[in-house]
């Protein structure tokens, strides 16, 4: 069975562009708008990786990250944080949250894979 | 593509009537810290997706613009009105810049828009590191050159918590191995015994070389997610691929190792120093010494305690056990032999063989912890199914016995928790009338007294309905209607076989195998059990039981030309005794006290030859005495108890037997069967 990646950005068409690039590299895909609406997924189906957007209405990337930590099944899921800032301290609060990496934009595809197998195989 | 980019364009004029109306809104509320995050987390999204589609433009003011409101954000400034008409101004030109081939009309009103801002924040009195982020992208190119293969030292030591982050640090050694030719080494020098080790840590470490053609960027960009996470060493030890050069490889490592030497020499002396004269030490000095990391490779690991399998102490106990006849064998014709030399080496041998006996006692010896959780679960899983509220309050559970007995208390256990929550505690309703808690307690408590261990458990229930169980006992015929029973004897009754109080049998207990069963195990482990109760306020149990089973401290007794063993433990007291004194299960008076007594000669021999000078062994019991008469005491002795025989089971007098020194046979007395046959 492929691989599960669950991508979270507000934006559609970020959103599309990685849904895109992501199921052409062979992975599943499933996509939320924000964190309150990717947590529906979080129910116990298998993800094998969190993509995540920082900035987000309703619940954001951080907030997504901490209560997805606190469910035993996805504790050890791997996640990335899509970030413009090349700010250390940005990068730490999302670590400190749970994050395992981070995803710099603007990124081309191989960028892309490249940081998706940092973390996922 | 062109579907991706015609959804962002809509997607910008979408952003840009909401900074608009954001913009607006801070006017009247320019602290509204709300409205100020909406507004930068706007910026940032146009300024990430505006590069990933090609608007460069867009994406480099905006940049600008975030950093403007990076300071609102942060709360160095307040927003003000300049700064909202500038913003204002800036979202139309955005529209101007939402073009894909720009011209260099654009660029020049692009830099102009950039310069206007960084006017602003310059007004603003931040400070900007964009500077910083270009000097990154320099460095990066002008090492983009080397392409001979270098060889490298990567020494990758996660800290014990990495996986805590969904990171797998194999991923990263893959990614490693896939830059070229690597030489991986895997260190478990940190992994800890099992009983020590958490599952969710990561307690191994790598040392890797790799000949790559990447520059040492690359090789750092591999751990960038772990950077803070591990410790990780990246150094160059040729400028060609040297794999293959074992040598060189194993002259580096040593160079390695005697830094590493160094590093804890240097940075444990001053500590050393510290201790000499502590008092003329500042605490300056004290602080950065402390400071100094030890090198985690060296840093010691202290192992508390490991786990064995039960099978190799069971192993063990054995083969000590044979040691310890041996030995009593090696003593005996010692003794025979009288030779001066070997009775100091005997000597020694049966000190040695003594303390290892204890040793080995002391290691099988588990803590009752261990089997706390099933009393948990039961509690847990009862007071749902009974729907009655019970807490169970554990003491001492780091009390320590013999695994064996462990194994075999905890049925008995289970079954007087079952009792006491099934028909000891009372439901909330009947609580609450009895003006108790509304939920029940029940309370396991465990001590170590001497060379035994006390375990009671007590619920606050209703205690023991003793008119009642006087009443079934009489009508199931375990006793007559005229005996003149106390208290504490009619409670003892419900350890009787056949014995069960509860009106209903329910699932959950009374099902007819009830205390006495209990009682049984505990008096095969050689226990003795105990209940006290009082009405409509507590139930207690008490069990207690020796230490160990296999190896036990006795008195080496003569009758006829049998051996037999009498625990120790039991023994109150030994007298001499006139054989003619005595007839077949007389009470025999000592000191002013009388108790009955057993004869064992006539006992188990019967030839009516007994020796005229006897001994009486008085054991004592629940406060009860009673005396054993043997013709011989021998010594004391430290008996290895065997199982007995099939054949042998029989025997309900003996609950086990020894091999003495000679090869002959001792049988240990069961003192609990002996009263409860011949009281």
């Amino acid at each position: 069975m492929s691989k599960q990646i669950l991508i979270v950005d507000d934006s559609e068409s970020i959103r599309e562009v990685l849904a895109f690039s992501i199921a052409s590299a062979g992975y599943e895909v499933l996509t939320a708008c924000d964190g309150l609406d990717a947590l529906k997924y979080f129910d116990g189906r298998p993800i094998d990786l969190l993509l995540t957007d920082y900035h987000m209405p309703n619940i954001n990337g951080l907030e997504l990250i901490l209560k997805v930590r606190q469910i035993e099944l996805y504790k050890y899921m791997p996640i990335l944080v899509l970030t413009t800032e090349n700010q250390v301290d940005m990068m730490k609060e999302a670590r400190d949250c749970g994050a395992t990496g981070w995803l710099l934009k603007p990124f081309n595809t191989e960028k892309l894979l490249q940081t998706l197998r940092k973390v996922i195989r | 593509m062109n579907s991706f980019v015609e959804k962002f364009k809509d997607e910008v004029k979408d952003y840009c009537e909401r900074l608009e109306s954001n913009l607006l809104l801070l006017e009247h509320e320019p602290e509204n810290h709300q409205v100020i995050e909406e507004v930068f987390r706007i910026m940032h999204s146009m300024k990430g997706s505006g590069g990933m589609f090609g608007f460069d433009l867009l994406s480099d003011v905006t940049h600008d613009l975030e950093s403007l409101y990076d300071i609102f954000r942060s709360k160095k400034r307040q927003i003000d009105s300049e700064a909202i008409s500038f913003t204002l101004k800036s979202i139309d030109g955005l529209h101007q810049l939402m073009v894909e081939s720009p011209t260099s009309d654009d660029a020049r009103f692009a830099e102009k828009m950039k310069s206007e801002t960084r006017m602003q924040i310059a007004r603003l009195n931040a400070e900007i590191h964009s500077d910083e982020q270009e000097d990154i992208h320099a460095t990066r190119n002008s090492v983009l050159s080397n392409l001979n293969q270098n060889t490298w030292y990567i020494s990758f030591v996660p800290y014990e918590n990495i996986l805590k982050n969904g990171t797998n640090p194999l991923y990263l050694i893959d990614e490693l191995n896939a830059f070229g030719e690597c030489n991986i080494q895997v260190s478990f020098d940190r992994l800890p015994a099992l009983v020590a080790m958490n599952p969710e840590n990561c307690y191994v470490s790598w040392s890797l070389f790799i000949a790559t053609a990447e520059n040492i960027e690359t090789l750092r960009d591999v751990f960038i997610f772990v950077s803070d996470q591990a410790e990780i060493l990246i150094e160059k030890v040729s400028s060609q691929n040297v794999l293959h050069d074992e040598t060189i490889l194993a002259n580096f490592l040593n160079t390695k190792l005697n830094e590493e030497i160094w590093e804890i020499i240097e940075s444990e002396m001053p500590e050393a120093d510290l201790l000499q004269d502590e008092k003329e030490e500042d605490t300056v000095t004290l602080k950065s010494s402390v400071e100094i990391p030890k090198n985690s490779a060296f840093a010691q690991t202290t192992v508390d305690s490991i786990r064995v399998d039960s099978k190799k102490i069971d192993q063990y106990m054995n083969l000590v056990s044979e040691l310890i006849t041996a030995q009593s064998r090696l003593e005996l014709i010692t003794s025979m032999l009288n030779h001066p030399d070997l009775e100091l080496i005997a000597e020694n041998f049966g000190k040695l063989s003594r303390q290892l006996r204890d040793n080995a006692f002391d290691m099988s010896l588990i803590p009752l912890q261990s089997v706390a959780v099933r009393f948990n679960r039961l509690v847990h899983d009862l007071s749902k199914s009974l729907e009655k509220e019970v807490v169970l309050i554990t003491e001492g559970m780091e009390t320590e016995l013999d695994k064996n007995i462990i194994e075999k208390l905890i049925e008995p256990l289970l079954h007087i928790i079952r009792n006491s929550i099934d028909h000891g505690i009372e439901n909330r309703n009947d609580r609450l009338i009895k003006q108790k808690e509304a939920f029940g307690t029940v309370k396991i408590k465990a001590s170590t007294t001497g060379s035994s261990v006390l375990i009671e458990v007590e619920d606050d229930g209703a205690g023991l309905d003793l008119t009642q169980i006087k009443k079934k006992a009489i009508q199931k015929g375990i006793i007559n209607d005229h005996s003149n029973l106390t208290d504490e004897e009619i409670a003892r009754l419900i350890l009787e076989p056949g014995f069960t109080t509860a009106e209903l049998v329910t699932d959950v207990s009374g099902r007819g195998v009830g205390m006495d069963v209990v009682k049984k195990r505990i008096q095969e482990m050689r226990g003795v059990i105990e209940l006290s109760t009082v009405k409509d306020r507590f139930t207690r149990i008490s069990i207690k039981l020796p230490l160990s089973l296999s190896i036990i401290d006795g008195l080496l007794t003569m009758v006829g030309d049998g051996y037999y063993v009498i625990p120790s433990s039991t023994i109150k007291k030994i007298h001499f005794i006139k054989s003619k004194s005595l007839k077949r299960d007389q009470l025999i008076e000592i000191e002013g006290a009388e108790f009955p007594c057993l004869n064992m000669h006539d006992e188990f021999i019967g030839d009516g030859n007994a020796p005229e000078e006897q001994l009486v062994v008085i054991i004592g019991l629940d406060n009860l005495l009673f005396g054993l008469v043997v013709d011989e005491v021998i010594h004391e002795y430290q008996a290895v108890i065997k199982p007995l025989g099939r054949l042998m089971k029989g025997l309900d007098l003996f609950s086990g037997a020894s091999i003495l020194g000679t090869g002959q046979l001792a049988l240990l007395i069961d003192t609990n069967k002996v009263i409860k046959k011949y009281m």
